[in-house]
Parts: structure tokens; C-alpha cells; sequence
């Protein structure tokens, strides 16, 4: 099967962001819609419930770097959030602590990495940790 | 311009014209009118942004026909929704403005007043109360098969259940509750009423011993085999009033039954013998009958042969009865036994098919439960 190219690879992940395609639970879209490399892009990750982030909007920059979806993409938090896996002074996602991303394949998507966050949140090791006051960013 | 803008809300879905000039604040306030949640409630995520009440919906560049996430905030409306709808205090009325979603007592309305299981979430059970481990039923939830006989047997064995039991059958809203969800017991009348509150009755129903013995003896007429081993369906075994009589031809029948099926998980008595799939058979035939035998034979001679079905206690307490619906090993593939769920989760676009089947798998073949699991990112 051939690869399908970055840039209709991204369109379709921007339609379905836009269109508010797939799970109710996280959203993302261009930061800049005049941007037609489509490299920046926002993330929101509604925080699951039952745990220390319900109700909780993370807001986060992703970054599709030209070698996408060959790489992963650059995941970072905006608002502030205490996770094992995020860097605790600037947001980013540590690589190789976050599996989708050290084990990344070329069929996930942004939204894949959204949601497998949300897991990470959602998990009992994770869930009660303490979190910063809401609406506090790196 | 004027344009149509979906707002997503968890199970809800409303359409919302707006202009593209309008504040986000406009947008809240039209959206409050249909949603019936206050405008500084709302939070509207679109594309990845929390969109801010002084920008224009234009700045977001928000085109026909996108998607709008819409989060109900902070603390007092989400705590009323997931507070226990159990409390028909103050909150409940809040409840019911601020969620329309959530029914303010679910289990209202459909037992008559009352249903037993609604104690299970009651402070009078915590910590005492052993629920069964769900894998008692099976990978499918119950669905098509009841707990096995050496489940039942060990759910017995259990001196905490059987004091539940007890206290269960000793109570007399318990006993209106079981009569009127049996339809057989329904018909018996006042009888059934005597019947469940004698102490013999319950003794029978819940003595593991007394058990045990009538399972052996259901393996006995099933031909020696043991109905684990043979994927015989475990109760199906015949009353014990239609036993003598019909065993004969029932084991030839099943016999029969067994090669044309193709082996299949055909219970003998369920399509050879229908008047024996009827517990109660039992009760009006004196000969084999329990409470003949109890009332003829208190002088204490040679213990009887017990004639009990756990059947019966199956649909005494409402538990699935595989009696009615042979259990059927469903061997196929995903995609062939959810094509039907499978379309319909495609229509909707949900494409992912790992997800769907997994989503499907977990609630049962139901396409709800299953669209749940998937909006709710669980799969």
C-alpha cells in the first residue's frame, strides 16, 4: 500500500478536528489556519472523569514536523499538569517515557496521541495525583 | 453572513445559527437558550482552543457546519450530576434543571415500588456484602448463559451469602417483588405466597447440600455424562415430576437432537420436552413433589431423592435462564457477528475497526453501550 503524504495525511486530520469527527473527549486544530505547511497545531484534552482531572481543560501545542507521520510529532502542555511522563518545568513530553510516542507508527494521529494521554491520566497510578490550581500554563 | 455551527456536548448535539461577526459571548448566550446551561458555564472548545467571550467567531476562523465542543464548568453543575441521584433531598430538584440528562432516580418506575436492588447501593451492604466477581458471567456478561452449577454451588458454600438469602426470603416485600416478576408464580396465586414463606421452602433453596445432591442426580439422568465436560447446557436437566416417565425418550430425543445439530449446544429439554422446562411442574405432582415428600414423610424415613432444580432457584432469582435460551458457543468472526452493529457505528463515523469491535466486544454487541465506550475514549 503506498504512504499516504504528509500534507493529505494532515488535511484529513484537520477536517476531522474541525468537523468534530471521532471522541468528544479531546479537540485540535491549525493555531494558524493561514499556515499551509500545517506544522502548529493546538490540542485540548478534556480531563477524564473520576479522577483528579475532571472537568479540566489541558490545552497543549503540538508540532508536525516535516517527517510526519513518518516521526512523531513534538507534544507539549500549555496549561500546567503533573504527569510522570511531562516534564514538570516545561511541559514537553518526555519521549521515551510515553509510549506512543517511543513507539510510534505511522498510522497514529494526533488524536491517538491525545487520547492515549488521557489514558495516562485516567490511569489509577496517575489519577489522584496532586495537580496544579486550573488555568496555570508552563 | 449566517452560519450553522453544531455544539457537541457529551450525548447531546444541538445546531446553532450564528453570525460570523458575533462575540463568543453571543454564541454562549444563544447556545444557553437551546442548552439550557448558563453562559458562564459554558466553555466552547474548537480545534484545539478555549474560546474566549471577546473574540468573534470569525477570528476562529468557525466556517459552516464545523463542531463545537461544548464543557459544562467547574464545580457546582458537574457535582450535582454526579452526586447519588439517591438523595431525594434539595438537590434533586437542582438536579433536574441543571442535567436534563440524568433522570433524577433511576431506578424509579419500573418494579412497582420496589426493587430489591436498590439496596445494593445503600450504606446498609458496604463491606458486607459480596458481589459476585463478574467473570461469573462469563465473557459475555450473562447474556447467554447463566452461572454455572459449580458457580451456584460455590455461591452457596458462602455463609455470607446464605445469610443474605435468608434474610432475603424472610422478607416480605422480597417475596411480593418475586411473585410478581414470575409470571409462573404469578398464576399459583395465594399459594405462592405460602409457599415462599415457609421455612421448609427456603431451607430447600438454599441447603448447598440439597444441591449438590439434586445436580448429581441431574448428571445421573443426563446420561452419565458431565454436562461440563459434554457442553451440555448444566440445568438442563428435566423437573423431577415428568423425570421418570419421560427420561427414557428424552435421552433418545437428545441423542437424536445431538447428531442432527451437529453437536450443537441443544439442551435435551428445552425443545423435546417444554412441560418439563416448567419448575413448577414439580409442585403439583404429589408423587415427587417436595412438599408431598415433606408433608408425608416427616416420620423420617430413607432420605428422599431431592427433587429440586436449580433452575428454579435460577429464575427465582431472576438470573438468566439458559433453560429458555440455549447457550450457543458464538464461535465467529468480529466482523461477521457484529456486521449489522459494525454498519451502523460506520454510518455514524466511527471507522476505526479495531476500536468498534473492541467497543462492541465490551458491551455485549450493544451499539450503545458501544458508541458510549467510544465517545468516551475507553477502547
Amino acid at each position: 500500500m503506498s504512504k499516504i503524504p504528509r500534507s493529505f495525511r494532515l488535511l484529513e486530520e484537520l477536517e476531522k478536528g474541525e468537523k468534530g469527527f471521532g471522541p468528544e473527549s479531546c479537540s485540535y486544530g491549525l493555531a494558524d489556519s493561514d499556515d499551509i505547511t500545517m506544522t502548529n497545531w493546538n490540542g485540548t484534552i478534556l480531563g477524564p472523569p473520576h479522577s483528579n482531572h475532571e472537568n479540566r481543560i489541558y490545552s497543549l501545542e503540538i508540532v508536525c514536523g516535516p517527517n510526519y507521520p513518518d516521526e512523531p510529532p513534538k507534544v507539549k502542555f500549555v496549561s500546567k499538569v503533573n504527569l510522570p511522563c511531562i516534564d514538570d518545568k516545561t511541559g514537553e513530553i518526555k519521549e521515551k517515557e510515553f509510549h506512543t510516542l517511543r513507539d510510534w507508527k505511522r498510522s497514529y494521529t494526533m488524536q491517538t496521541v491525545l487520547l492515549e494521554l488521557r489514558k495516562e491520566m485516567a490511569l489509577p497510578a496517575n489519577k489522584k495525583l496532586p495537580q496544579p490550581k486550573e488555568g496555570t500554563t508552563f | 453572513m449566517s452560519i450553522t455551527i453544531h455544539i457537541k456536548s457529551g450525548q447531546n448535539k444541538w445546531d446553532v445559527n450564528t453570525n460570523l461577526s458575533d462575540s463568543i459571548a453571543t454564541l454562549k448566550e444563544e447556545i444557553s437558550k437551546i442548552s439550557e446551561i448558563p453562559a458562564t458555564n459554558q466553555r466552547l472548545i474548537y480545534s484545539g482552543k478555549i474560546l474566549k467571550d471577546d473574540q468573534t467567531v470569525e477570528s476562529y476562523k468557525i466556517e459552516e457546519g464545523h463542531s463545537i465542543h461544548l464543557v459544562k464548568s467547574g464545580g457546582n453543575v458537574a457535582r450535582n450530576s454526579a452526586a447519588t441521584n439517591t438523595t431525594p433531598t434539595a438537590t434533586s430538584n437542582e438536579n433536574t434543571n441543571s442535567a436534563p440528562s440524568v433522570p433524577s432516580n433511576i431506578a424509579s418506575g419500573q418494579t412497582g415500588g420496589f426493587n430489591p436492588l436498590n439496596d445494593l447501593t445503600s450504606a446498609r451492604y458496604a463491606g458486607y456484602l459480596n458481589m459476585p466477581s463478574a467473570d461469573m458471567f462469563g465473557p459475555d456478561g450473562g447474556l447467554n448463559s447463566g452461572p454455572s452449577q459449580d458457580d451456584m454451588l460455590r455461591m452457596l458454600d458462602n455463609p455470607v451469602f446464605q445469610s443474605q438469602m435468608n434474610e432475603m426470603l424472610s422478607n416480605p416485600q422480597m417475596i411480593d417483588f418475586m411473585i410478581q416478576s414470575n409470571p409462573q408464580l404469578q398464576a399459583m396465586g395465594p399459594q405462592a405466597r405460602q409457599m415462599l414463606q415457609s421455612p421448609m421452602f427456603r431451607q430447600m433453596l438454599i441447603n448447598p447440600d440439597m444441591i449438590r445432591q439434586s445436580m448429581q442426580f441431574a448428571r445421573m439422568m443426563n446420561g452419565g455424562n458431565d454436562p461440563a465436560a459434554t457442553g451440555n447446557d448444566p440445568s438442563a436437566f428435566p423437573a423431577p415430576g415428568e423425570a421418570s416417565a419421560s427420561t427414557n425418550e428424552q435421552n433418545t430425543n437428545a441423542s437424536g437432537e445431538s447428531t442432527t445439530a451437529g453437536g450443537a449446544t441443544n439442551n435435551t429439554n428445552s425443545t423435546s420436552a417444554p412441560a418439563a422446562a416448567n419448575p413448577f411442574d414439580a409442585l403439583f405432582n404429589p408423587a415427587a413433589n417436595p412438599f408431598g415428600a415433606m408433608s408425608s414423610n416427616t416420620n423420617g424415613s430413607q432420605p428422599q431423592q431431592p427433587a429440586f432444580d436449580p433452575a428454579l432457584l435460577a429464575s427465582m432469582l431472576g438470573m438468566p435462564q439458559s433453560q429458555q435460551t440455549p447457550a450457543q458457543q458464538d464461535n465467529r468472526p468480529p466482523e461477521e457477528r457484529y456486521e449489522a452493529q459494525l454498519r451502523q457505528l460506520n454510518d455514524m463515523g466511527f471507522f476505526d475497526f479495531d476500536r468498534n469491535v473492541a467497543a462492541l466486544r465490551r458491551s455485549g454487541g450493544s451499539v450503545q453501550g458501544a458508541l458510549d465506550a467510544l465517545l468516551n475514549g475507553d477502547v
